[in-house]
């Protein structure tokens, strides 16, 4: 489980979130969403250590983060970043970094370590794929191969910073149901989104950030009754209540 | 199961054709420069005078004391070279960054300029001199590019800065100093026609150390290549891992330059050719870079000793004639795929 007790972080020297306080729990989906800007990346940039906190703690399985080594943190922490390279390897190579943290002499990955890539394969559906080259996949299959990589690190809590982007409608739909099964294994997930009709029927839980700071968080419910959404975004949101559960529409 | 598992039965298939492929041609490159220049020598000659030592006559001085350490500075500086551009690359995420076209090769070449002007001639100074001006400048080049945020492009430019800024310096001090001046002039355009086993054992145990070394980190730099965000979630102490893998390529195209002079474009064109040739894969890529690297150089060195005979064009001036096109095909296939 990872918290944030009064968090303050940026980059550059330059102070971006102010006082914080999070806590993202295993078996939940818990969405960042906010304007651009407001410092939702730079969140998990700090709880990975790619640009270090400013102030206050952050824990993870109740231990600082600085007490762990970078290996160590990511067998606890799986992080799926923005932008993303595409090597010219084969997809089980790729998925197969995923267990770089595990990684011990002779410097090789053990059989062990190939069963789980083919686990976290089959998990996303690309086990056909295996000995394909990532560069000649779609964007969504390239998205999954990463999140197959992400999966294969075997942590127990995944950030995920803008997963949707770039996907067609049907390739999004499948990415969440994906992150629902991950909860419902025991994941803490944790998801940058930029669609909040999305974000409000798939996630438990929502925090709502603008200009570095949390204004709202709280169920999808508590946060579309507590109107900061239309504060924040500008944007009327409604919702609708039909068989399949409650559904947003956002309009201007 | 072996890490060779890793990879699909195809493209071991694929690695058991190439790599035994390109060290039948290294073995033949090698061949081939021990016996052909302008004096020509058999292989019988050759076998004789490893047998029998420098003292086996004519032809056993021409192989220990000119074409056994010319070919050996072939095979060293194109593995070298080749490796460090591929590392390059590989951390700063740029397949056209090279030691040559970002200013390695030309701080390594500035510091043996000073080394020269003041009489530091050993091999073991002009090594390390070497060495320390590369690291000067890819350093330069990164922090730079690191404190920017710079794209990759803006990578590439600031790299040709600092290497037309340290060439510069150079030109500055062989004109001032026209000693220093004619000492240098084989360094400064490349080539393998003085070389001598002083300059030549010194940079040979760093090169070969650092290509160890290199391999040991094979699957660091696989993961460094994913870029630094993706890194460092996945566990690699990104920063650190920079230095060291830039302290690496600065070594060995450092102690590269330091015997072979200011050779360019090595560092882009091989790492391409083997990426083509065996994919991205560091494990295989790293050891395929040093096959193609030191065939190419010795098939280059071959081709400048042979061609125009009875006179010899520096290797440096060959590669910069391949080198500059090859460049501006690569950008031009880059554009194309933008």
């Amino acid at each position: 489980m990872i918290e944030l007790i009064n968090m303050n972080a940026g980059y550059d020297g330059k102070e971006i979130l102010h006082d914080i306080n999070m806590r993202f729990e295993p078996g939940k989906i818990t969405a960042l969403i906010g304007p651009n800007g407001c410092g939702k990346s730079t969140l998990f940039k700090a709880i990975v250590r790619i640009n270090p906190h400013v102030s206050g703690r952050i824990l993870v399985d109740g231990k600082e983060i600085t007490e762990y080594s970078s290996k160590e943190l990511a067998k606890r922490v799986a992080y799926l970043p923005q932008s993303r390279k595409v090597p010219d390897i084969s997809v089980l190579s790729m998925v197969l970094h995923g267990r770089f943290a595990y990684l011990s002499y002779p410097r090789q990955y053990r059989k062990e370590d190939i069963e789980i890539a083919r686990k976290a394969l089959a998990w996303v559906g690309l086990s056909h794929l295996e000995e394909e080259n990532v560069n000649r996949l779609s964007g969504g299959m390239q998205q999954k191969v990463y999140l197959a990589m992400a999966l294969a690190q075997d942590a127990e809590t995944i950030l995920m910073d803008e997963p949707t982007t770039y996907l067609d409608i049907s390739h999004q739909l499948r990415l969440m149901e994906l992150a629902k099964k991950l909860a419902s294994e025991g994941k803490a997930v944790v998801m940058i989104l930029h669609d909040l009709p999305q974000a409000l029927r798939t996630v438990d839980w929502v925090e709502v950030l603008s200009e570095g700071h949390v204004i709202v968080a709280g169920t999808p419910s508590v946060i579309y009754e507590s109107g900061k959404l239309e504060e924040v975004f500008g944007v009327k949101i409604q919702h609708m209540d039909t068989e399949t559960g409650r559904h947003y529409v956002c309009e201007l | 199961m072996k890490n060779s598992l890793n990879c699909s039965g195809r493209s071991r298939k694929k690695t058991n054709i190439i790599v035994p492929a390109l060290a039948v041609l290294c073995v033949a490159a090698i061949l081939l420069s021990l016996c052909l220049g302008s004096a020509k020598l058999s292989l019988t000659d050759v076998w004789q005078a490893v047998t029998e030592g420098a003292d086996s006559g004519v032809a056993g001085r021409i192989f220990w004391y000119s074409r056994l350490p010319r070919t050996l500075a072939c095979v060293l500086a194109g593995a070298g070279l080749a490796v460090s551009g591929a590392i390059i690359q590989n951390v700063l995420t740029n397949h056209l960054a090279s030691p040559g076209i970002i200013g390695v090769n030309a701080g390594a070449g500035l510091a043996v300029t000073i080394c020269c002007a003041f009489g530091f001639l050993s091999g073991w100074a002009i090594a390390g001199a070497a060495f320390a001006g590369a690291v000067l400048a890819v350093m330069l080049v990164a922090v730079t590019a690191q404190k920017v945020g710079a794209s990759r492009t803006t990578v590439i430019l600031g790299g040709v800065a600092v290497n037309s800024f340290l060439s510069a310096l150079t030109e500055a001090i062989t004109t001032l100093i026209p000693e220093v001046g004619l000492q240098t002039a084989d360094f400064r355009v490349g080539g393998f026609s003085a070389v001598a086993y002083t300059r030549l054992i010194p940079a040979g145990i760093l090169i070969t150390a650092a290509l160890l070394i290199t391999m040991t980190l094979c699957n660091e730099l696989d993961v460094m290549s994913l870029g630094e965000d993706t890194a460092q979630g996945l566990g690699l102490p990104v920063k650190k891992m920079r230095t060291v893998f830039l302290a690496l390529a600065a070594m060995l195209a450092g102690a590269s330059v330091s015997f072979a002079g200011l050779l360019g474009f090595v560092g882009l064109i091989v790492p391409h050719i083997a990426r083509k040739l065996i994919g991205s894969e560091s494990r295989k890529l790293i050891p395929v870079c040093v096959l193609c690297g030191a065939a190419f150089i010795t098939i280059c060195d071959l081709t400048a000793r042979i061609a125009f005979r009875p006179y010899e064009i520096p290797v440096g001036i060959l590669l910069s004639l391949i080198g500059g096109p090859f460049f501006i095909f690569l950008l031009l296939r880059r554009r194309r795929h933008v």
